[in-house]
């Protein structure tokens, strides 16, 4: 399922912003999107697409995009974002450190573009993992196995290198053992 | 009737201001409360905005207004520009054979603008406010534009903003202004309020996170928020501006901060407490632009 965030909104009211600002802002949107991801199936990907949007602001993002991955861990989807510009990807990396901070709980999101931190992830991912997920996401699937073999890690921990991505909801398995990136 | 004058030597930094804030009491004394502004050649924004909070709360207190007295042309001119006079605060007394006039649109200004205390209102508001910053970033920021430091600005304004109706429990005002000083350009943005002030904010969510000085480094550097169980507001808006090479001067009511980079140190601060007392929260963010 993909969701153009510009139009959650727009299309209702006929306005248009490429700014994303405010917290009353943000809860408007995220209720919208609630909405369209409560007919998502388990284990779908839901798609964040936020094309034509320059700023999130951190209220923004805390409303909207901490509430949905708080979701897709509750109602097992997964959330991917799309087209991020370099405030946008900030704003939102500065926002799950705060919320992973607060909640004492870790918190990630796989995203499309390319990160200015070299990888495809925010959120607090141990070096380990995000090469892993990094693997995944080009390979787009593989086996414990054959993922301990390529980082010469023991099959103990790559199981729980994985444990941890599985988690974060940054990766996915099915009744085979079989890895998926979510990207 | 007694008449209380005060007469400031400058207007042009946040230091200057707090000479002002220092004789504010006086202008309660006598029933002609009058600022002398003969000697002022130059206004920056964050006095700007911060005298229109004076004369709020006098106005709102005395239900008399100040008198500007002696503005010359281009102090008139400013205010004009600046959309201070038409808030009606003051009486404004110019300079004999100074008609007040305001001189041509400048697109590298935000005009003093109201963020009004009430959610919808605020939000509305903030969404006019970087609409425009957007329509004139280019005009603003000249030879340093960048679509970066527009979408930075803009995180800045909304956060800024967004403190004055969560958390001030008053309107406030947010301003924007470009001009030249010796070292370079600047770009200066202030938003301030004459609300409860962050120590009142944390008060009155009974969360205890300090006091006075070393709470307001506390917010800039630490993600806390008084309404929220957590939140970033001001620490981000300071890792932003950190992140710009910016300055920001954070007061409320009798504290102060100022922050800036250092080329040995990092981001340092400067606190000040047992400051006068003035209403609410003021901040003030200025980036040095490019020469050209």
């Amino acid at each position: 399922m993909t969701i153009f965030v510009k139009d959650l909104i727009a299309k209702k009211s006929g306005k248009s912003s490429s700014d994303l600002l405010t917290r009353p802002v943000g809860k408007k949107y995220y209720q919208s999107a609630e909405k369209k991801i409560s007919s998502a199936m388990k284990g779908e990907v839901v798609i964040l697409d936020f094309m034509d949007i320059k700023v999130i602001d951190p209220s923004f993002a805390d409303e909207f995009v901490i509430n949905i991955v708080k979701l897709s861990h509750s109602k097992d989807f997964y959330v991917r974002l799309r087209n991020l510009t370099k405030s946008a990807q900030s704003n939102i990396s500065a926002i799950i450190d705060s919320y992973t901070d607060f909640a004492k709980k870790d918190y990630a999101v796989a995203v499309e573009d390319l990160l200015d931190n070299g990888t495809h992830f925010l959120g607090n991912i141990g070096l380990q993992e995000k090469e892993i997920a990094e693997f995944l996401r080009i390979n787009k699937t593989a086996s414990t196995k054959a993922i301990s073999d390529n980082f010469s890690f023991t099959e103990s921990k790559t199981v729980n290198c994985l444990k941890t991505l599985e988690k974060l909801r940054i990766v996915r398995t099915d009744e085979t053992g079989k890895y998926f990136s979510v990207l | 009737m007694q008449s209380e004058t005060i007469s400031p030597e400058a207007l042009n930094d946040v230091y200057s201001f707090e000479n002002i804030i220092s004789l504010e009491q006086s202008l309660y004394a006598g029933e002609n409360a009058k600022i002398d502004l003969s000697k002022i050649k130059f206004i920056n924004p964050y006095c700007a905005v911060n005298l229109l909070l004076l004369g709020k709360n006098y106005l709102k207190k005395t239900g008399g207004k100040i008198s500007l007295i002696n503005l010359s042309p281009e102090i008139s001119s400013y205010l004009e520009r600046m959309d201070f006079i038409k808030r009606n605060i003051f009486s404004i007394e110019p300079s004999a054979n100074n008609k007040l006039s305001r001189s041509g649109m400048s697109k590298s200004i935000i005009e003093i603008t109201d963020i009004p205390g009430k959610e919808r209102e605020s939000v509305k508001a903030i969404t006019n406010v970087v609409a425009l910053f957007r329509k004139r970033a280019e005009f603003i920021f000249k030879s340093s534009f960048s679509e970066n430091n527009t979408d930075n600005f803009i995180t800045v304004i909304s956060e800024m903003c967004q403190n004055i109706f969560e958390h001030s429990l008053d309107s406030g005002y947010v301003a924007l202004q470009t001009y030249k000083t010796a070292k370079g350009p600047v770009v200066h943005l202030v938003v301030a309020d004459s609300g409860i002030g962050i120590e009142g904010s944390f008060v009155r969510m009974n969360k205890n996170c300090g006091k006075g000085s070393d709470l307001l480094v506390k917010a800039l550097t630490t993600p806390i928020s008084s309404k929220r169980e957590f939140g970033y507001g001001l620490c981000r808006v300071n890792k932003i501006v950190e992140q710009m090479n910016g300055n920001l001067y954070l007061r409320s009511n009798s504290d102060s901060v100022a922050a800036m980079n250092s080329p040995k140190n990092g981001r340092i601060f400067f606190s000040k407490s047992n400051l006068p007392f003035f209403q609410g929260t003021q901040i003030s963010f200025f980036i040095m632009g490019t020469n050209s």
